[in-house]
């Protein structure tokens, strides 16, 4: 690979990772309280998206607005979620809670199915004129019909270099989210020592059902800037993104914030650099993921940034 | 030959040392207790013994081989079992079924898994082993006065009958070393003084060791022959009962320094 | 009850599942008697997942990628070599797979064989791994299985999928297999090394200090889970007599609907798997109507494809929240309970 293309796949992986990322982070907030892998988060993300469709075509709003409502309703979707299925069961054994999220999934699944058609759609043609050509830009094999940025003779196409913005804006605004408010403190308070922090005073359902809203809005924003990056809608692609953010927040070491986003952004850019290097073994970039997971959990379960867990006897 | 031996080991989480530098020797066939306040590490020596937690340093014996972190299972069939503080029963299970488990290593241990495992689904030579085992179980529980409990479900024990079945659990691996981790908490007096007169029994009739944490002085002093004493996570006191008692370093430990100052 | 009387009991009881089943061969329709022949199918899924879900404690996501293994591996050796000459378009089928011709008998054996010879492999390094972990891992493991399908065009003929497959699953090969899977089962389950696995499900670190070796024991239970999943793959496909690696057919979608089955029938109980296999088979046949055209007071409603699906999910997790014990719990059939009902009812 020359240093040019290398450069470009780099950025491109850059960006793809950043979008696992902004799922991963959803995943290890939960995780990392609950000690639940919220299987439903991928549907949360795909939910996001058909919102984002929904209100341009049909509400005929203006695309931010509608990418705001959106990620405002993947927020309310996520703490929905928690209230309806995972609230009540949160003194069940711990398989439980892992089943019951597995129904969660399916259940959404099926309600877009039911709601939205089952038929792809394209997300390509719903915003308006002015960002369209930037939105054509659509997948890498799309890459020549869109607008790019030139850089000293590199080519980047401009929807990665947006997403890394808008990835790079809401992570500094989780930061200051967990670090600088008080529903943020709270809820690290509470990823450490649930039992500690509810004798305290703090009301803990309520920063669970936070959590699950915080971290579903990022899966929102990650959703509508996949769906730009690879147009196509239906309502089962949020798997895919789910399961290869999840092993990004495995990855990074699950319960670690700044974990998921290293890991996110590792797994972007080695799977792009795989289809790169060889593009034969492109058939199996989703294969890819799964089994960086299984070698990670065999080397070493706790992840990069995870602290390791001694089972207490 | 002592029976079991830890040299120098030391645990820790992270920045907390919950043991440090702890010696110590169980002969064959005594009584021995291990006690502190609260916090001191005790429980931690057990599963550090058990092989449930890894010591950051140091060797423990037993017999004279190394067990130093092998695995929890491995060290059961070298002969030592144990008991937990937070009693983790297999709650689902019958009370028979509890005991019953413990002697599946002697059938399933070194390759022989594989083969039971055929057995097993076959039935073949099965139902004979089985019966065997049912027996062994029955006695033992009669030793602990619970073979009338034998097909309950083991949750739905008392929680004095709980602490007895783990007792019974953890003969049935064959141990010949014992781990008792407060084997009297919440039991009643009547129930502590039966529970005195069984690990007595048990000792003399099975041929066991037994090491025990225990936070019932009068238990203690009673029962055991030789006490060591734990103050986060350092050894402050070894001895026979009457020495330890009377030692200042234990009595500080236990209520603090100013009221032994003052006591004098 | 004595024992003997069990065992008369139980040998008057096969035989006449066994009339029952001929009978309705005979005087069912085709549609019935297919459905029939599926309860037999889905009750292999759903015991073997029982053993590994409900009674080993470990939590497997993992199931469809060994019934899919499985279905291949018997398609390939059942089809005729000039068929798959002719299903092969996009690359040549490998040597020796084009040119061979099995039983159906033996190919089934072989696809159980290859499922649990890759539980084996994917057991090794994962059930090192507590809980979740482990789920995700035999998740990802079903995934890559999927993606292999999709792409290993040399084996699995790719998107194009593997058509026309003898339809040698009836009745008896469903039924007989599921009989010889309780069988296995439900001896492996209420012997020793059964005990061992309940212990471990219930306490997994009490078991290992009782001298069991948790990896070990676990491994095995999860082998035998994945042969038998093979098994009915085996059967499976060639019940639907395609293989199509784009549907969800064989996908993490199956793996829900095993779920669904034996929460419904109560997860650990074997009696429940059966049940719960069977219930299924039947809703998921009755709610067709709900992706029909519906005649609503005159007014004609088109049908909604994914209401089946939804009705399902949203049931399971009524029942995960409400009802966590299914239909059967933990506790099995016997004829000692079977009376018991009896006798309530008649005092009422
Ligand atoms: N797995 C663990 N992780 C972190 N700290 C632990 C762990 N196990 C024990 N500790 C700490 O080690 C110290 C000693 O605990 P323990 O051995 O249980 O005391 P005790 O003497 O009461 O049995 C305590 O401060 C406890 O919090
Ligand atoms: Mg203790």
């Amino acid at each position: 690979m020359d240093p040019k293309t290398l450069l470009q796949n780099f950025v491109n992986g850059l960006s793809l990772g950043s979008l696992y990322a902004l799922i991963a982070i959803g995943y290890t907030m939960v995780y990392g309280i609950l000690r639940l892998i919220n299987f439903a988060h991928g549907d949360i993300f795909m939910m996001a998206v058909y919102f984002a469709l929904f209100f341009v075509t049909l509400a005929q709003l203006p695309w931010y607005l509608a990418a705001i409502l959106a990620i405002a309703c993947a927020a309310l979707l996520g703490f929905t979620v928690d209230r309806i299925a995972y609230k009540p069961i949160r003194n069940a054994p711990r398989i439980s809670a892992l089943i019951t999220a597995i129904g969660v999934s399916f259940f959404l699944e099926s309600l877009a199915v039911v709601v939205f058609s089952g038929i792809p759609r394209s997300f390509r043609t719903i915003f308006p004129q002015s960002l369209n050509e930037m939105i054509i830009i659509g997948g890498e094999m799309e890459v020549k019909y869109g607008r790019e940025v030139i850089v000293g003779g590199i080519r980047f196409p401009v929807i990665s270099l947006i997403t890394l913005i808008v990835a790079a804006i809401a992570l500094v605004f989780l930061w200051w989210f967990i670090f600088r408010t008080k529903v943020g403190m709270a809820m690290r308070a509470v990823s450490l020592d649930i039992q500690t922090t509810s004798l305290m005073g703090v009301n803990v359902d309520r920063v669970i059902g936070m959590t699950f809203a915080l971290g579903s809005a990022l899966a929102g924003i990650g959703g509508i800037l996949w769906a730009i990056r690879y147009p196509q809608v239906w309502p089962y692609m949020g798997f895919i993104p789910g399961m290869k953010a999840f092993v990004a927040a495995v990855f990074g070491g699950i319960g670690s914030v700044p974990g998921a986003v290293l890991g996110g952004l590792i797994l972007g850019i080695t799977e792009v650099m795989m289809v790169g290097i060889m593009p034969a073994a492109a058939g199996y970039r989703d294969a890819f993921a799964f089994f960086i997971l299984i070698i990670v959990l065999s080397i070493k379960p706790s992840g990069l940034l995870g602290r390791p867990e001694i089972v207490k006897v | 030959m002592s029976l079991l031996t830890l040299e120098n080991v030391t645990m820790k989480f992270g920045g907390l040392t919950a043991v440090e530098d702890v010696t110590l020797r169980v002969e064959e066939s005594e009584i021995f207790g291990l006690i502190g306040p609260n916090g001191a590490g005790k429980t931690t020596v057990f599963n550090m013994v058990t092989g449930h937690y890894k010591p950051t340093a140091g060797r423990i014996l037993f017999r004279d081989n190394e067990i130093t972190a092998l695995q929890p299972d491995k060290i059961t069939r070298t002969g030592i079992a144990r008991t937990f503080q937070n009693i983790r029963l297999f709650k689902d299970l019958t009370v028979l079924e509890n005991v019953m488990v413990s002697q599946h290593h002697t059938i399933a241990s070194n390759g022989k898994a594989v083969t039971w495992f055929f057995k097993s689904v076959s039935r073949l030579g099965y139902s004979e082993k089985e019966r065997e085992m049912r027996n062994k179980a029955l006695e033992l529980l009669s030793v602990l006065g619970l073979e009338m409990l034998a097909n309950e479900k083991s949750s739905a024990l008392s929680y004095g009958s709980q602490r007895l079945l783990e007792i019974a659990r953890a003969m049935a691996t064959g141990a010949t070393l014992l781990l008792l981790d407060e084997p009297a908490a919440g039991m009643n007096a009547s129930e502590t003084a039966g529970l005195v007169d069984t690990i007595r029994r048990i000792r003399d009739d099975f041929g066991l060791t037994v090491l025990l944490i225990e936070h019932d002085m009068k238990l203690v002093m009673g029962l055991c022959e030789r006490i060591m004493v734990l103050d986060h996570g350092r050894t402050i006191s070894e001895g026979v009962p009457a020495f330890v008692q009377k030692d200042v370093r234990v009595i500080e430990a236990y209520l603090g320094r100013e009221w032994v100052t003052v006591g004098k | 009850m004595k024992k003997q009387t069990k065992i008369i009991l139980t040998l008057i009881a096969l035989p006449l599942i066994a009339l029952l089943l001929f009978l309705s061969q005979e005087l069912l329709n085709s549609y019935y008697s297919r459905i029939i022949t599926l309860i037999g199918i889905y009750g292999i899924m759903a015991v073997s997942l029982t053993l590994v879900n409900g009674i080993s404690g470990v939590f497997s996501l993992g199931h469809a990628g060994f019934i899919a293994l499985g279905a291949y591996t018997s398609a390939l050796l059942t089809l005729s070599p000039e068929q798959k000459e002719m299903t092969f378009l996009i690359e040549k089928l490998v040597w020796p797979l084009n040119s061979i011709q099995i039983p159906f008998f033996w190919a089934t054996i072989i696809a159980g064989l290859v499922a649990a010879v890759f539980a084996f492999l994917i057991g090794w390094p994962s059930l090192r791994l507590t809980g979740d972990y482990f789920a995700i891992a035999t998740l990802g493991f079903s995934e890559i299985i999927r993606i292999f399908a999709l792409n290993l065009n040399s084996i699995t003929n790719g998107a194009l999928g593997l058509k026309a497959l003898p339809d040698h699953t009836n009745v008896w090969w469903a039924w007989g297999w599921l009989l010889v899977t309780v069988a296995c089962v439900l001896s492996l389950a209420y012997s020793s090394f059964g005990r061992a696995l309940r212990a471990i499900r219930e306490d997994r670190v009490a078991a290992q200090a009782m001298g069991i070796n948790v990896f070990k024991h676990q491994l095995m239970a999860f082998v035998l889970g994945g042969f038998f999943a093979g098994i009915s793959g085996s059967l499976y496909g060639h019940w639907l007599s395609t293989i199509d690696p784009r549907t969800n057919t064989f996908g993490i979608l199956l793996t829900f609907n095993i779920l669904i089955m034996i929460v419904l029938g109560g997860l650990g109980s074997i009696t429940g798997a059966i049940i719960g296999g069977a219930l299924f088979a039947f809703l998921s046949e009755w709610l067709r109507f709900l992706e029909g055209p519906i005649n609503l007071l005159g007014f004609k409603i088109m049908g909604i494809s994914g209401m089946r699906m939804l009705v399902f999910s949203g049931l399971f997790v009524i029942i995960m929240i409400f009802w966590p014990r299914g239909l059967m719990g933990r506790s099995e059939f016997s004829w000692d309970g079977l009376v018991s009902v009896f006798k309530r009812r008649y005092k009422r």
